[in-house]
């Protein structure tokens, strides 16, 4: 890019004043979020899940062997099996993906009701204190 | 020897689509276009400049095949089976955490995608990564094959053709436009480009409109919370289009007084080239490749501050003089994306690559 057209920016200097000018106009952000759906959405997840996540994708990758026959072989049964054997794991990923995400789901909604119980359990000794 | 180019979707308006159907350009020129053999093809590139990925020729050896990689495909496997030599172009795959729990099968898709760059890791002999932001994902993937950078190729003759005239008789009437173009999904984050259009619009100039224009197939939920979004906040004119043809774009360029950009993950993003091509002040989240492409022109936000981004917005489109130099910087940088400067990259990549001149 051509120097001389970006030094004749200051974009520091420039973010400040309207940072000011924001500041002085009493601006604020009192938009409500984003609660749609994708990542906005946020998801809570533990070890677990995130171990699950790493291995429910199901590929029809073999390692071959180094044995020139045993390779050949492989790879026969490999390119000939393919045409049954990759929908079926790609059905099994699909479910295997919905599976996750349920679990998922549940483990939100665990975690919610824990903290009611224990706002209500906190509410329920105050009250009886 | 013939250089094919195979990728999973071959669709106008998408940034890897057009860069293979620029490519394929280039290649003719150089006396090597084999072609571009896809798994699915949009109706408009069903003329013979799209041909069905089963039709392709067996490949010589002495043949090259270049791949482009963005999305889980079973044409990874082809491509990394072909004995031919073979290339990859790499486009960036989103990462699949931006689809939360709403989008199974993107989720499913991109993480096919992640699982594909890795597969294809010792199958390429060069990589050709758009930036530098990409070429970094594949090192961080394990990539140790030789990696050219090259932008995307944008031949901007295109951008000259007549625009939607209704359109812009409609829009041109001195309302402030605020642009934002690419698909409607979660990575991009139209809901921040609302949360700030919203806040600019309620404190700077209520006589505002914000256009997100781009398709959606595959994310109609996302689109629809958008507008249950808009309606939420009670902010007016917010015109999500959906999918347009090319004649609408260009008429939502030339209508538009800013483009806001508050995307999260880009591996290029074509749309910034755009606006600076129509001379539209660009205002963008500093986010994955954005930085790199903007190559300091434009107006970088640093942090996802909504009342910042209003306050750029209202700046950028009342202050004259620092529009000027806003666009200055601009057309200084879209030199360098210039398609005859690409092009000579491209093609020095290319050459370099199957003259064997990269080891």
């Amino acid at each position: 890019m051509d120097e001389t057209a970006r030094e004749n920016i200051d974009v520091e200097a420039i973010m400040a004043e309207i940072r000011a000018d924001v500041k002085a106009r009493g601006i604020v952000d009192d938009i409500p979020g984003f609660k749609g759906c994708g990542a906005g959405a946020g998801d809570g997840c533990d070890r677990q899940l995130e171990a699950m996540e790493q291995s429910y994708m199901l590929l029809c990758d073999l390692q071959f062997s180094n044995n020139p026959v045993k390779r050949f072989i492989q790879r026969l049964v490999c390119r000939t099996a393919r045409f049954y054997v990759e929908p079926l794991a790609q059905e099994q990923s699909a479910y295997n993906e919905h599976t996750l995400w349920t679990l998922r789901e549940s483990a939100r909604r665990i975690e919610t009701l824990e903290a009611r119980v224990a706002a209500l359990e906190a509410k329920l000794s105050e009250q009886r204190q | 020897m013939r250089v094919f180019q195979l990728l999973p979707t071959l669709n106008p308006g998408d940034a890897v689509g057009n860069d293979a159907v620029a490519i394929d350009a280039l290649l003719k020129r150089m006396g090597l276009g084999g072609g571009i053999y896809a798994e699915n093809i949009a109706p408009r590139y069903r003329d013979g400049t799209g041909i069905p990925w089963k039709r392709m020729p067996r490949p010589a050896p002495e043949d090259a095949v270049l791949y482009h990689h963005s999305m889980g495909s079973q044409l990874s496997r082809v491509a990394a089976g072909l004995n031919c030599k073979k290339a990859m172009v790499y486009h960036n795959v989103t990462p699949p955490e931006f689809f939360g729990t709403d989008f199974p099968n993107l989720r499913y898709m991109t993480r096919l995608g992640q699982k594909d760059t890795a597969f294809l890791r010792d199958t390429m002999e060069y990589c050709i990564a758009d930036s530098t932001f990409n070429k970094q994902g594949l090192l961080e993937a394990g990539y140790t094959c030789p990696i050219g950078v090259c932008p995307v190729l944008i031949p901007f003759e295109e951008y000259q053709a007549a625009p939607n005239a209704d359109l812009i008789g409609r829009f041109r009437d001195g309302c402030t436009n605020v642009l934002f173009v690419g698909r409607v999904t979660p990575n991009k984050r139209q809901e921040d480009v609302i949360r700030a259009f919203a806040l600019y619009q309620r404190h700077f100039n209520p006589r505002s409109r914000l256009f997100i224009a781009g398709g959606d197939t595959g994310t109609e939920r996302y689109t629809a919370a958008l507008r249950d979004y808009v309606a939420q906040l009670g902010v007016q004119h917010v015109h999500i289009t959906g999918a347009v043809p090319f004649a609408d774009i260009l008429a939502y360029y030339r209508v538009a007084d800013v483009l806001l950009c508050m995307s999260e993950h880009e591996g290029f993003c074509v749309p910034l080239l755009e606006a600076m091509f129509f001379d539209v002040p660009v205002v963008a989240f500093a986010s994955s490749a954005i930085p790199e492409t903007l190559g300091g022109s434009g107006m970088l936000l640093k942090e996802k501050d909504f009342a910042l981004a209003a306050g750029c917005i209202d700046r950028v489109t009342r202050d004259g003089a620092l529009r000027a130099r806003i666009l200055a910087g601009q057309r200084a940088r879209l030199a360098d994306f210039a398609y005859e400067r690409v092009a000579s990259q491209m093609e020095a990549c290319l050459g370099a690559w199957l003259d064997g001149g990269i080891a």
